[in-house]
């Protein structure tokens, strides 16, 4: 006995999907996700499916991170905190935000943000670039861009430039109003994609052999950066010299942070307010001091360095990593920090001869990509409009 | 994008959606719904909240107060019929002031020192409810923790008002109360919102373990007659806004140990600092 089909409900609902496809599509090929220009021995990075990258956004998101337009006083950028020649990194210690209030960290570098685990120092609540913006557009603790409340001007100057009506409108094609916050921050996320540094003399030697600006001081510091002595390494391991890296291919979330000693100012491990790492975040005792270990690329441009400025130059870092954690003799902030019961097993100190360090620096200056650093497709656009806040506006 | 439907399958869907009948009210459930307003002013003692004011006597120090802000999140709201039920009130989903159980109170203009502010104001909830008397209210200071956690930046109104962001602790501000003081000409600060959030797997949180949603509840209330009062005055009564403790914003963040909020966090009959709260009429009922 054969069974005939019945055309069930259910089946024709299949059928009707089925049809549904090539009878609704109107393109008959779909185009190729476009992605970030990528080094060939990066793995891809991980991009919201909600966000695709395309040049179109990347170019508006360019434009946006070196306009005035996007602080409520029209006197800052992003790439004021964020200068390009400095490793998007700032020139200050500690930022200044638009409004002259001082921020209590230091601006992070933006490369190779596109494999961040997560954003800022210490936030595990932060794990997007697209939702990292939100907190320099309209934080207010410290106030940095100092737009909150004002939106709806943000969009207002926005949408009175051409400029921006046309590069919204082809970087969002789908939008009726392309203008939106969102937008905003998707074309941020998509430019801060493109800020990929890969091409540092560490990188020629490694992938191509050419050993032109490696020298043979560099290779000792490598040896000595990768070794169980230094423990470098652990922390800043891996393509971008951080542990807290994320690529498409990683099958496993972690979020490592850590505590390196820099402080104890109880005894206890505690570090000042309000810098006391993942703990300002979650409220939990074990996070106290813990920070992310961030890339160590670009690191001889970033001077000076740890998430409140307060370690001057390489010899400083290294002093620090050497003693197995700061101290701090006297002073508000005075304590051991090789004494700080959280410390991460990762800095156990380590002697050190003149040479080595000169070697250590001298892989550490490897890392500089002098591309990165002057390529003009990474800096303002020509075409940008200049922008004079109205009075009263 | 919008999912395309075909023609196929639109007449396919058809049917079963026809068994459900109207598609308005509770199923099965004939109760009339009746329309309710709810009035709320806010009031710094006896005088109206207004910026472009300054008011003299606040808290400990007997400070000035000039205020620059003054907004917040209720959510959660119900009324208690005579039978002693509480009946939620469904809110009209109006795409500006209120979105699910949540609405936004906001007793700013941008006028004076609110210059950050909006113009426009909000000082009514409005939703329907079963038909019937009611005399009594209650109802959270604060956004669900199902929405308060959403991407900001996508969120519905009022989510997206950017004053009410609080990116840095992945969540919103509940409330904003802002004002010059004696002590603080540059500006004091309250800001309440849940902290010490667990992070969730790709975004967002799990939990936070000050979740800081103040309850109020009301009885004998004529909800014809009668507005709610929030009073800076008894809100503020035991702080000292003229001085800060070091280390800390002037005023209070919600910060788990910043001490300046604990008098704050008391009179809402939330517990900080490990002291008991001793909560104050913050809302009162006033005929109008």
């Amino acid at each position: 006995m054969t069974h005939a089909l019945r055309p069930t409900p259910a089946l024709l609902l299949v059928l009707a999907s089925a049809l549904a496809a090539p009878l609704g599509c109107s393109e008959a090929t779909s185009p190729e996700v476009a992605s970030p220009p990528i080094p060939s021995h990066f793995p891809a990075p991980r991009i919201p499916p909600t966000n695709p990258w395309t040049v179109e956004k990347a170019e508006l998101g360019r434009a946006l991170f070196y306009d005035t337009r996007l602080s409520g006083n029209g006197t800052q950028s992003c790439s004021s905190c964020h200068p390009q020649s400095r490793a998007f990194t700032d020139v200050l210690p500690r930022a200044m935000g638009s409004t002259g209030e001082e921020h209590p960290r230091r601006s992070m570098t933006l490369t190779n943000v596109a494999w961040n685990q997560t954003y800022n120092w210490a936030n595990p609540l932060v794990t997007t670039l697209e939702q990292q913006a939100l907190t320099p557009l309209f934080g207010e603790h410290p106030v940095e861009l100092g737009l909150a409340g004002r939106e709806d001007e943000l969009i207002a100057r926005l949408q009175n430039e051409p400029f921006y009506r046309q590069r919204f409108a082809a970087a969002f094609p789908d939008a009726d109003a392309p203008i939106t916050l969102t937008h905003i921050t998707y074309a941020l996320a998509s430019f801060q994609r493109t800020l990929v540094s890969g091409s540092s003399a560490f990188d020629r030697f490694m992938y191509e052999g050419d050993t032109s600006n490696f020298p043979e001081s560099a290779r000792r510091g490598m040896s000595l950066f990768f070794s169980e002595r230094l423990e470098c390494f652990h922390c800043h391991g891996g393509f971008n010299f951080s542990d807290a890296t994320d690529h498409q291919g990683l099958t496993t979330t972690s979020a490592p942070f850590h505590v390196t000693g820099l402080y104890n100012i109880d005894g206890q491990g505690a570090y000042p307010a309000p810098n006391t790492g993942v703990h300002e975040v979650t409220g939990r005792p074990e996070d106290m001091g813990r920070f992310k270990a961030p890339t160590l690329r670009n690191v001889a441009v970033r001077a000076p360095y740890m998430h409140d400025g307060s370690v001057a130059d390489l010899d400083a870092v290294i002093d620090h990593y050497a003693a197995g954690g700061r101290t701090i003799p006297d002073g508000p902030n005075a304590g051991v920090g090789y004494l700080n019961p959280n410390l991460s097993l990762f800095v156990p100190g380590f002697l050190i001869t003149d040479e080595e360090r000169e070697d250590l620096k001298a892989f550490l200056h490897s890392l500089t990509d002098h591309n990165f650093l002057t390529n003009p497709a990474l800096g303002p656009p020509a075409d940008l409009p200049p922008f004079e806040p109205q009075v009263g506006e | 994008m919008r999912p395309h439907t075909s023609p196929l399958t639109r007449t396919l869907l058809l049917p079963p959606l026809l068994l459900l009948g109207t598609a308005c009210g509770n199923a099965g459930d004939d109760t009339t719904t009746q329309p309710l307003t709810l009035n709320f002013a806010a009031q710094v003692g006896d005088e109206a909240f207004a910026c472009g004011q300054t008011y003299e006597g606040l808290g400990t120090t007997e400070s000035s107060f000039e205020p620059f802000d003054f907004r917040l999140f209720i959510s959660e709201i119900e009324l208690r019929d005579t039978n002693g039920q509480w009946q939620p009130l469904n809110l009209d989903q109006d795409g500006t002031w209120q979105h699910e159980s949540l609405a936004l109170l906001d007793f700013e203009d941008a006028t004076g020192r609110c210059q950050n502010g909006t113009t426009e104001t909000r000082d009514i909830v409005t939703g329907t409810l079963p038909e019937g008397s009611y005399d009594a209210l209650r109802f959270t200071i604060g956004v669900p923790f199902e929405l308060n956690h959403i991407d900001a930046a996508t969120a519905p109104a009022p989510l997206n008002q950017s004053a009410m962001f609080w990116n840095w602790l992945g969540g919103y501000k509940f409330m904003r109360i802002e004002g010059a003081t004696t002590g603080l000409s540059t500006g004091w600060q309250f800001h309440l919102g849940s902290t010490a959030c667990e992070p969730a797997e790709g975004g967002g949180a799990t939990s936070c373990a000050n979740a800081n949603r103040p309850r109020i509840e009301l009885s004998d209330v004529d909800f014809d007659a009668d507005t709610l009062v929030f009073d800076l005055a008894r809100l503020l009564a035991s702080a000292n806004l003229d001085a800060h403790q070091e280390g800390t914003p002037a005023g209070c963040m919600s910060g788990p140990t910043d001490t300046d909020c604990q008098p704050i966090f008391s009179a809402l009959n939330l517990p900080h600092s490990e002291q008991s709260p001793e909560p104050r009429q913050v809302v009162r009922i006033q005929s109008r």
